[in-house]
């Protein structure tokens, strides 16, 4: 995407290394230990005292009522968030992990009593339904998205997330599908300690919230900044591709010679 | 040597060393599993592959940096056997295993569910040990998540060490859990809201543990288990060794699809925990007993190993032994 303002530059690397840096050492002690990762920040969004308020945080918001399918990030941090759709019966559409693909709720699907369960990762991965790409694009526009993030620029909501780019494969994807686009609300979900003061620069893949929610505010960006439209595959780290099955099943869509067994030696 | 392979070059697909990495991989997982002959040697490999030094060197460093591959300087690329054994399983388990939730299909960062496992928790229920244990130690294996529910219905105790041995040891009380609660707290998202933590002297007051029961990467038909390659199994009966709750005669099972069990005849080391029963989906095998470690390898742990778990701690303030 052309700069059109020669001042407008992103932020290199090591900047982005340092503002979630930054980040990660005000959530010591604040964010909740994942099962695998523990406290390893650079390869989870924590959980955090507070996430419990994000249900009713988000029932507030403008765009909220409705029955149609939602998408939500599987950070930990929305746990409540999903567990709250599966008990409400809202069509919920997740990644678990994104290597995996798309995985969904349909209303009614998961057996009373168990709601909690289908909110954790693991319950997710033994309640939730394996979708493909035909049945993401078939699901039609999705009413939101939730996502965390590692940090958040308040005045324009940029979100920088743990640094593999996860979230802004899956909205791409989603764009891809047409399920998602420029109408389409997005919640960033965090603790107080991840709105960051500085600027966040974004480059052409990064995303951004219209709202962010954290226990103690809500607040709506008033001109969200646009976000991009499907995959760069150029740009595309090289192990993507392979391990990531939605990205590989989008990409031999586009391209038929992207395809396993067409022309590679195995 | 096979056709010269052919490779797609379209910008934005599979990047060529990759492909490349693909291709080493398939040649270094086709000899037998015990054969010490290198790889074809560099030229040759290119002239196969049709790709510069550049790009074979790529997908090569990455194969020896993951631990399948190893140069000896001057005599060429070897693969490594007990690597070789695991990619090897890996390749067959992708057929019936469940991903991780967050490891997906990564193998080498999880011991992985699989279609049957219910069965082989029902074989484990059956046999004679587990009826009559109060205490088990069991894995956080994924495919031991069903044997967890069960030992907790049965009203057992249950002791798991946390994932990758990051946070100790915990206590899970069969009796204390409710019914509909159990599914969840045999998973290791759910243990943490329904498992206690335990110390090192909390460990000891147990007293004993009445069997053990592990996953595996792979395991030899007389009882040799293979891990993910960190040792795990080695460490966690070492700690209970150390602190007297097990020993020679306590039973180890080791829980595993069929395409886990290895035929060949595998080495043993005296640091290696073996196995005294094979349970899979479709029979259950009693291995010849053998002794088992007597504790700790001290100066075989990864040098970061306590650093990164602070209850580590505990050990060098003598809490193991009780001194």
């Amino acid at each position: 995407m052309a700069e059109t303002n020669p001042e407008a530059r992103a932020d290199s690397s090591e900047e982005r290394a340092a503002i979630r840096s930054g980040v990660w050492d005000r959530m010591r002690g604040v964010g909740r230990p994942d099962t695998r990762f523990i406290y390893d920040f650079t390869n989870f969004i924590p959980d955090f005292p507070g996430s419990e308020r994000f249900p009713d945080l988000l029932r507030s918001l403008p765009f909220y009522a409705g029955d149609g399918p939602v998408f939500v990030a599987p950070d930990n941090c929305l746990e409540g968030l999903r567990a709250g759709f599966v008990t409400e019966g809202r069509p919920l559409l997740q990644t678990i992990a994104v290597a995996i693909g798309f995985h969904y709720f349909a209303p009614g699907s998961v057996p009373p009593g168990q709601e909690r369960f289908a909110g954790l990762l693991d319950g997710a991965m033994a309640l939730a339904e394996e979708v493909d790409l035909d049945f993401v694009r078939a699901l039609g526009r999705l009413d939101f998205v939730v996502t965390g993030a590692c940090a958040v620029d308040r005045t324009t909501g940029v979100r920088y997330g743990k640094g593999h780019g996860f979230f802004d494969l899956e909205w791409g994807i989603l764009s891809s599908l047409g399920v998602v686009d420029a109408r389409t609300p997005v919640v960033i979900c965090c603790h107080d300690n991840q709105i960051v003061d500085a600027k966040l620069a974004p480059a052409s893949f990064d995303t951004a919230g219209d709202w962010i929610v954290t226990p103690t505010q809500v607040i709506e960006i008033e001109e969200r900044q646009r976000n991009p439209s499907g995959i760069d595959w150029e740009r595309l780290d090289a192990h993507y591709l392979e391990e990531i099955a939605p990205l590989k099943e989008l990409r031999s869509e586009a391209v038929p010679s992207a395809r396993p067994g067409s022309g590679g030696e195995r | 040597m096979s056709a010269r392979a052919v490779f797609d070059r379209t910008p934005g697909n599979v990047p060529l060393y990759r492909q490349v990495r693909r291709a080493v991989e398939a040649l270094a997982l086709e000899a037998s599993l015990v054969d010490d002959t290198p790889l074809p040697p560099e030229w040759a490999l290119m002239e196969r592959f049709g790709v510069s030094r550049g790009t074979l060197r790529r997908a090569i460093g990455e194969l020896e940096r993951e631990g399948l591959l190893w140069r000896r300087s001057g005599r060429g690329t070897f693969v490594n056997p007990a690597a070789r054994l695991r990619q090897t399983i890996w390749q067959r388990l992708r057929a019936v295993a469940v991903p991780d939730s967050r490891f997906g299909v990564d193998f080498s960062r999880f011991i992985p569910d699989f279609e049957g496992s219910a069965t082989c928790t029902e074989r484990i229920a059956a046999l004679e040990e587990y009826r009559s244990a109060n205490t088990l130690v069991v894995m956080p294996d994924n495919n031991l998540e069903s044997l967890r529910a069960r030992a907790l219905a049965d009203g057992k105790r249950l002791v798991v060490c946390t994932y990758a041995m990051r946070r100790g040891f915990v206590v899970l009380q069969g009796r204390r859990i409710k019914a509909e609660d159990r599914r969840l707290a045999a998973t290791l998202d759910g243990m943490e809201r329904f498992a206690r933590p335990l110390s090192f002297a909390k460990l000891r007051a147990l007293r004993r543990v009445d069997l053990v029961v592990t996953g595996a990467a792979a395991v030899s038909r007389e009882g040799v288990h293979f891990g993910k390659g960190h040792g795990y199994l080695d460490i966690e009966w070492g700690l209970l060794r150390e602190i007297g709750l097990v020993g020679d005669e306590t039973t180890v099972v080791a829980s595993v699809h069929d395409c886990q069990v290895v035929e060949e005849r595998v080495p043993h080391a005296v640091y290696d925990v073996t196995v005294d029963v094979i349970v899979t989906p479709t029979e259950v095998t009693r291995c010849e007993p053998k002794p088992k470690p007597p504790g700790i390898f001290w100066d075989r742990l990864p040098r970061s190993f306590a650093a990164t778990r602070p209850y580590f701690a505990e050990l060098e303030g003598g809490a193991m032994t009780g001194t």
